[in-house]
This record gives structure tokens, C-alpha cells and sequence, in this order.
């Protein structure tokens, strides 16, 4: 009975402390952030984007005014506004040119049934140029039909080489028709790649050179040169670490609304949807398990649609992410064959009669009777909240293992913000004041990031850029 | 035995009659003649090229006019030899012909370098400069799309354009045969294919005097299509007769250039079904997925298929090569249009013999 009074009273502690960072902190969402309707009113903008090393960078980008974001008050953002969209569905963009040059929209792998505008350019019809003198701006208008379910991208068609570069590019969903986010969250028309929480990774890269250049005036007749071109910063979903990590829509980042910080409880299907955003490839390397990468360019990598199997799905834990490409894959961390027990061994919980289970009577995929090395799933009556609880997932060949390390002597230990203080996951520990404090669940934090590692800066300042953490979150922490 | 494999093996057996008939007959060769001459393109930069002989016999400095990429070779089904027979007509570099892919036997050539260690110079024996002559042979020549360069000194002559398109088929219309071994018909057939030469220029390396070797600071600042850079009209694919609506279109891609391009369609999605000149898995399958893009890295060939519509699809460089020199103004560079006419109506119809060659053993462009 001691025992669990102690057990509870540090639940409690980690609950307490939960509840107070998440009053604090904008909720982290696990759905993907973007806006949805039949049809979308965009502006191409001037604006400015923030980079956490203070640096302030000229832009262009798409808007969608007055549907998405409190804070962006009209502003151009960076990426475009994310479009969720229905697989059949018809759609048109209408696009307003505030720009000083001509712009477009093109769609790669979605079929555009129609396309005005004011003059029809090398790749599409495109808007011209905000002619300050009258205060007229270009118009263009695209219709097109989410074919299929997928991850796509959009972009300027017009002159891309600077445009993109500038940030007139932004990311399309398509979910299945049968797509439902209590019920059926499917991201393609096959029960493999059922997912529980979807995070996106758009990749870009700048060299703030080109973007001084096209902000003070070019020479006349003259784009940048091309083969001076060196990217210094690189984003996540607009933005460099550590400003990813921030909540979303936050007031002091207007044109940069997306954040991205993936989270998820072991066992949980993670859907990442990874795009190709700028002119680089980018090795994303999704640390903590492999990654089954089941569609590329918005089509399921299924041979034929008459087998069970996603034939052509491949594991890998770094995905080549290249200029222009989607890819999407689907991850499920369980920590198993990390030769120790996630949750503490029974000495850890000072009763060993009532430490947790590991109750292992049914395969969780197929629900089977019979073991398959994990702990059940909540349906299987694998109740992390039972005073006896069993976590689902967890790898039951090193239930009751402990870490096979000695920690040091906190005097002899360098901290890092999101360690809890336990190497335990959902106990935290004692820490030295002013240490910790951004792990709030004792989750398991995993860096994600570019492994080109010069990526991982902000104009030479590292850490940045291309950087997130992935949290797994003891079972009980509410995600979505 | 299932009733398909049952006719596959029937099929296969008559296939290995048929082949053993071929193999009692003598192999049939293939002679190309081509002549290798220092040209300025038409953006002003130094280029060498290939062109196709004039007389076909290399023995009179003739009035050939180079081009970079060189000559699309076309071996005719069937063929299993191939002769490059070549004249080097540049003033002082021996070059020699290469096609990685494609097996011979090698003699290469090398130097002694200051610590009088072997380095080599040349893959294969050299044609030497100002009018030097070779015959270059390759037997059991495989099915698919190559690229042929020099391989001397490939890190100034690449540069300088000493390459070209090199296409293998395994019958009129038949990109590749099946594999015998495997349970599924691979056979890749198409009813007309398109061209798109990958390359690029530093005029730091051609325009110096001798040409420079690609190093650290290499810089390309001219990126082409089948040696234009667009809105030059000759950045355009090289079609075995202009597209039209409803024909199986093989889009042939290759990279000579020193760094990767990720060509897109806009407005189409392919299946890519073979890279290096070997097929894929994914060929075989039913339903295999669609790109709208794909890496197209360095000095690879990749051939995928599309069945575009009528209509106008742009096809460019995603990593936004899209320069014509330093600073150009708006699109350059790699883009080129995949223009596709209405299909044809039924009397109109008719049969193309694609992948034909011009009796010199170089490809024959229909203009029907």
C-alpha cells in the first residue's frame, strides 16, 4: 500500500507538471494544420519571414485571406496554406497578383482541367504583375480534381527557378473518400496504411542573398546567378529549428504559421508525410525506428491493386527526399529489442507485486489468440490505467529488464532540456534546479533532422534548420 | 502446371527454337562512323562533338558539323555487334569511345605520374588526335538506353561534350524483351519515344585554352536539353514522329552532367521502367505506381512510359536548373515541351517503323 502511494504521488508530481507547461504552451496539434473548402482565394505577397537567429528575409508567398490563421491578419505566409482536400472533388483556386513580377500555380500530379489567366506562360497560365501605377492586379484561375489520395505540392509555374526559391510553394492532402479522422484514418485507399497521428515535413531551403537581391531591386534584365546559389537556412513547414518547436499560428511568427512537433505512444501508427519542397535533396533521418515509406508522388507503392500486400512499401531510417518529390511512410515505435524495459523494472516501481504487466495474449495486428511478443493493445484489455497497468506494446521479452547502464552522479551529469530526469519513460526524476523542463511527459525525445549535417544550422549557427524532435508519450497523454 | 505457365514454357521453348535458328545464322554488326571535331554551340561556348561521318568510310576530312550530344546511335534489333569506328579530328587530346553498360574488353592506357605511380588516363585504347582512326567493337551488345562518351580524360572531355545517346532495342517497337526467367511478361513495347538529353557547361572549363579539367570550383552555368538550353527551339525532345493522342510514348532520359536533375511533368505521370538500360520490378507489375518526377542522377539513363493526350506538358528540371548563363532572365535552361497532337483519325492512321536508322547506322527521325 506504501508503495502505491508513492507510485501515485509521483504520477501525480508528472501530471501536475504536465498540466501546468500545457496551460503555457499552445497545444501542440497532431493533425495536419491547413484549410479546407470547394475553392480558395489566394494572393501572391511581398512579406517577411523570421529566422531564430534573428535574421529578418524578404519573401513572396501565397495567402488565403481571412480563413486560417488569427495572427496572420492578410500577411503572405510561408509555406502556402496547406489545402486538405477530398479524393473526387473538384477544385479552383482563384490568384490575386500583388507581386512585382507575373506568377502562376501548377499542381504536379494532380490533373488541372482548367487554367486562365493573363497570358499563357512557358508551364501554365500565369497572373502579371502588380502594375502600381493603376493598382490593378493580375488574375489567373486553376480548376483541378483531386484524382487520387496523397500527399502533392504546389508551386509558382512561373519563372520557379526564383520563385520557389522566394516561397510561392505550398502543400495539397488528398484524403480518401472513405477517409473518416474518427474512424477510417486511412492515407491511401488500402487498409495498410491506416495511421493514428500525421505530421508533415515540407523541406526548403534559402540563400538570403538572392532574397536581398530581388528585395532591393535587380539590375534590369538580370536574375540572380543560379550558380552562386548557397542555401544557409533550411525549414521544416516554414520554419528553421528550434522556431518549429514552437506552437503554431503564435502571434510573433505572422507569416510563418506551422509548426512541427511529432508525437506519439509506442505502438501508435505515425503517417509522415514528406515533401521536397525547394531545388535540394534532403536525407531525412527519422531517428528511433525505421520507416515504411508506402507511396511516393502521391501514389501508393502497390504493384497491383489485387494483392494484400504493399508490394513495392520499402523499410528505410532516411528517407532521400528530393526537389519536387512526396513521399509518405508510416512508423510505429515500440521500443522493442532495446534490451530494457521502457516503463522501469519492478524494483523501479519499489512493489514488485504491483509493477506493471506485460500481458501478451493476442497478436495486436490481427487479433489472433496468441503471443506476439508485444503487450496488448487497450482493446485486448491491456489497460495502462489499471492500478496493475499493462502498456500496449511493450516489448515483453525485456519486461522487468533494468537499463544496462550505472548513471552517474547527477554532479557528473550534463544536462540537456528534455531529459526528466529518468531514463524511464512517464517517470521523471530528480533534476538539479533550472535543468529540464521541456519534456513535461517524460516522453522519449528523438531527434529528427537532415543528415547533412551542415543543415542543422541557421546561417552557421548550430543547432537550426532542418530539426524537430520526435516525442513518445507515455500511454494516458492525450496527442489529438 | 497452371494453364499461363504451362504457355508460357510452350512460348519460351518456341522463343529458344527461334533463337537458336538466329544464333546459326551469323551475328550481324552494326557500323557507325563518326568523327570527333572541337565547334562553338550556340551560346558561345567551346564545345566537342560528335558527328556522323560524311563518307562513312573516315578516310577524307569531310565537312561534318558536330553536335553535343553527339548522334543518337540506334542498333537495330537483332544486331549484337556494334563498331564505332572513329576519327579524331581535335587538334591535340586523343579521346577514345566508352559506353558504360555495355561489356568489352578493355585496354586501358596509363601515365606515370611524378612519383611514378600508374594512373589511368584512357579506359580503352586511345584515337589519337588530328586525325588518328579506331574501330571500337562490342559484342553481345544488351537491349536498352546508354549513354556513349570519350574515356580519356573524362574530366575535361565529358565536359566538352564527347557523349551521346546510344539505344538498343529488342525489336522494331520493343524497347525490351521478356526475361525468360521470370513468372511475369516483362515486354516493354511502345509505339514512339522521346529523347531528353541531360548536359551542362562551365565556360571556365571549355572556354580555357587548353579546356580545364572539372574541379572543386566547377560551375555550371548552361543547362540543356539535347544541347539547348531553352527558349532555343532546338531544347525540344527528339521524337521518333510527333507525338499524337493515345500512343505509348517512351521517354528516354539521360544525365552526362556532372550533377543530378530531377526531371518533372507537369501535368502527366510516368512509369519508370528501367535505369542503366535494366528493367525494373516494377515493369512487370499490373499496376505499377506513377512519378510525376524522379531523380536522374549523374551519368544514369532512365526509360519510363506515359500515354499523354493531347495536349502541351512542360518536362523540367526540378531542382530548378532552368538557367541559360549566369543570371538569365525568367525560365532557361532545362525545360522543354512535350507537344501532343489529336490522335489521328482511322483512315489516317499510320505504321511507324520506330526505332529506324538512316542506313548509316544512325537514328532516322521520321518528319511523317
Amino acid at each position: 500500500m506504501k508503495a502505491m502511494k508513492y507510485r501515485n504521488r509521483r504520477w501525480l508530481g508528472v501530471t501536475l507538471m504536465a498540466a501546468a507547461l500545457l496551460v503555457l504552451a499552445p497545444v501542440a496539434e497532431a493533425a495536419i494544420d491547413g484549410i479546407t473548402g470547394t475553392s480558395f482565394e489566394f494572393t501572391a505577397k511581398e512579406g517577411y519571414i523570421t529566422t531564430p537567429d534573428g535574421g529578418s528575409i524578404y519573401c513572396w508567398g501565397y495567402s488565403a485571406q481571412g480563413t486560417h490563421s488569427a495572427h496572420n491578419d492578410g500577411r503572405m505566409q510561408y509555406p502556402g496554406p496547406t489545402l486538405i482536400l477530398n479524393e473526387g472533388q473538384t477544385y479552383t483556386i482563384t490568384l490575386s497578383n500583388e507581386l512585382p513580377v507575373p506568377v502562376s500555380l501548377i499542381f504536379p500530379g494532380l490533373t488541372v482541367t482548367a487554367a486562365s489567366g493573363d497570358v499563357d506562360g512557358d508551364i501554365t497560365w500565369e497572373a502579371n504583375a502588380y502594375d502600381a501605377g493603376t493598382e490593378i492586379a493580375g488574375t489567373a484561375s486553376y480548376t483541378f480534381t483531386a484524382d487520387a489520395p496523397g500527399t502533392y505540392l504546389y508551386h509558382s509555374g512561373t519563372n520557379p527557378k526564383v520563385q520557389v526559391e522566394m516561397g510561392l510553394l505550398g502543400v495539397i492532402v488528398v484524403r480518401p473518400a472513405t477517409y473518416d479522422e474518427l474512424d477510417n484514418r486511412i492515407a491511401y485507399n488500402h487498409a495498410d496504411t491506416a495511421f493514428g497521428h500525421e505530421y508533415l515535413f515540407l523541406h526548403t531551403e534559402m540563400d538570403p542573398r538572392v532574397h536581398q537581391y530581388y528585395e532591393f531591386g535587380m539590375p534590369t534584365g538580370m536574375e540572380w546567378d543560379n550558380s552562386d546559389w548557397w542555401p544557409v537556412y533550411w525549414f521544416f513547414n516554414g520554419r528553421a529549428a528550434p522556431d518549429d518547436l514552437l506552437g503554431s499560428h503564435v502571434a510573433w511568427l505572422p507569416t510563418q504559421p506551422y509548426n512541427l512537433i511529432p508525437r506519439a505512444h509506442p505502438g501508435d501508427k505515425v503517417l509522415m508525410r514528406v515533401v521536397g519542397g525547394g531545388r535540394e535533396s534532403h536525407p531525412f533521418h527519422h531517428h528511433g525506428d525505421h520507416a515504411l515509406v508506402i507511396a511516393m508522388d502521391g501514389q501508393l507503392l502497390d504493384g497491383d491493386a489485387g494483392t494484400p500486400e504493399l508490394d513495392l512499401a520499402y523499410q528505410e531510417f532516411t528517407m532521400l527526399v528530393n526537389p519536387g518529390q512526396t513521399m509518405d511512410a508510416i512508423l510505429d515505435w515500440t521500443g522493442e529489442k532495446m534490451g530494457w524495459d521502457i516503463y522501469g523494472p519492478p524494483y523501479y516501481e519499489v512493489d514488485q507485486e504491483s509493477g506493471h504487466i506485460c500481458q501478451d495474449f493476442f497478436n495486436n495486428e490481427t487479433g489472433a489468440i496468441g503471443s506476439d511478443g508485444y503487450a496488448d493493445t487497450e482493446e485486448q484489455l491491456c489497460d495502462p490505467t489499471s492500478p496493475t497497468p499493462c502498456y500496449p506494446y511493450e516489448w515483453c521479452e525485456d519486461h522487468g529488464r533494468a537499463i544496462p547502464v550505472l548513471l552517474p552522479e547527477t554532479q557528473n551529469l550534463a544536462f540537456g532540456a528534455w531529459w526528466s530526469g529518468s531514463p524511464y519513460l512517464g517517470s521523471a526524476g530528480a533534476l538539479p534546479p533550472g535543468e529540464g523542463g521541456l519534456n513535461p511527459n517524460s516522453a522519449y525525445p528523438f531527434m529528427w533532422h537532415s543528415h547533412k549535417e551542415k543543415e542543422l544550422t541557421n546561417n552557421d549557427i548550430f543547432p537550426g534548420g532542418q530539426l524537430t524532435m520526435f516525442f513518445i508519450e507515455p500511454h494516458g497523454v492525450a496527442i489529438d | 502446371m497452371k494453364y499461363s505457365i504451362l504457355m508460357k514454357t510452350v512460348t519460351r521453348s518456341l522463343a529458344l527454337l527461334a533463337l537458336l535458328v538466329l544464333i546459326a545464322a551469323p551475328a550481324s554488326a552494326h557500323d557507325v562512323y563518326l568523327v570527333a571535331k572541337e565547334f562553338t554551340n550556340a551560346a558561345g561556348i567551346t564545345m566537342w562533338g560528335f558527328a556522323e561521318d560524311a563518307d562513312s568510310d573516315l578516310t577524307t576530312v569531310g565537312t561534318e558539323a558536330p553536335t553535343s550530344p553527339g548522334p543518337v546511335i540506334r542498333v537495330p534489333a537483332g544486331d549484337t555487334i556494334l563498331n564505332i569506328h572513329v576519327r579524331n579530328d581535335l587538334a591535340a587530346d586523343d579521346l577514345s569511345l566508352f559506353i558504360p553498360g555495355q561489356s568489352k574488353a578493355l585496354a586501358p592506357v596509363f601515365v606515370a605520374d611524378a612519383y611514378g605511380r600508374d594512373r589511368v588516363r584512357s579506359f580503352d585504347a586511345v584515337t589519337t588526335a588530328a586525325g588518328g582512326t579506331n574501330t571500337y567493337t562490342w559484342t553481345g551488345v544488351k537491349t536498352g538506353s546508354y549513354i556513349y562518351q570519350s574515356g580519356t580524360d573524362v574530366r575535361t572531355q565529358i565536359p566538352m561534350g564527347l557523349y551521346g545517346a546510344l539505344i538498343v532495342d529488342s525489336a522494331v517497337g520493343e524497347a525490351y524483351a521478356d526475361n525468360p526467367d521470370t513468372l511475369f511478361d516483362e515486354t516493354v513495347r511502345y509505339d514512339n519515344d522521346a529523347i531528353l538529353f541531360f548536359s551542362e557547361a562551365d565556360p571556365a572549363v571549355n572556354n580555357a585554352v587548353p579546356p580545364a579539367q572539372a574541379g572543386p570550383n566547377y560551375q555550371p552555368q548552361h543547362f540543356m536539353i539535347n544541347g539547348a538550353s531553352f527558349p532555343d527551339l532546338a531544347a525540344a525532345p527528339i521524337f521518333d514522329h510527333d507525338p499524337v493522342a493515345g500512343e505509348t510514348l517512351l521517354l528516354r532520359f539521360f544525365n552526362i552532367g556532372l550533377d543530378d536533375a530531377m526531371p518533372m511533368l507537369n501535368g502527366l505521370t510516368m512509369n519508370v521502367i528501367a535505369e542503366d538500360g535494366n528493367l525494373l520490378p516494377a515493369a512487370s507489375l499490373p499496376s505499377p505506381p506513377g512519378q510525376y518526377s524522379m531523380l536522374l542522377a549523374a551519368g544514369k539513363t532512365m526509360d519510363a512510359l506515359v500515354s499523354p493526350g493531347e495536349g502541351r506538358y512542360a518536362i523540367f528540371d526540378r531542382s530548378l536548373r532552368l538557367d541559360s548563363g549566369p543570371g538569365t532572365m525568367d525560365n532557361g535552361g532545362q525545360i522543354v515541351h512535350l507537344v501532343v497532337g489529336p490522335p489521328p483519325a482511322k483512315a489516317a492512321q499510320v505504321a511507324y517503323d520506330v526505332g529506324a536508322t538512316n542506313g548509316k547506322g544512325i537514328d532516322a527521325v521520321h518528319v511523317d
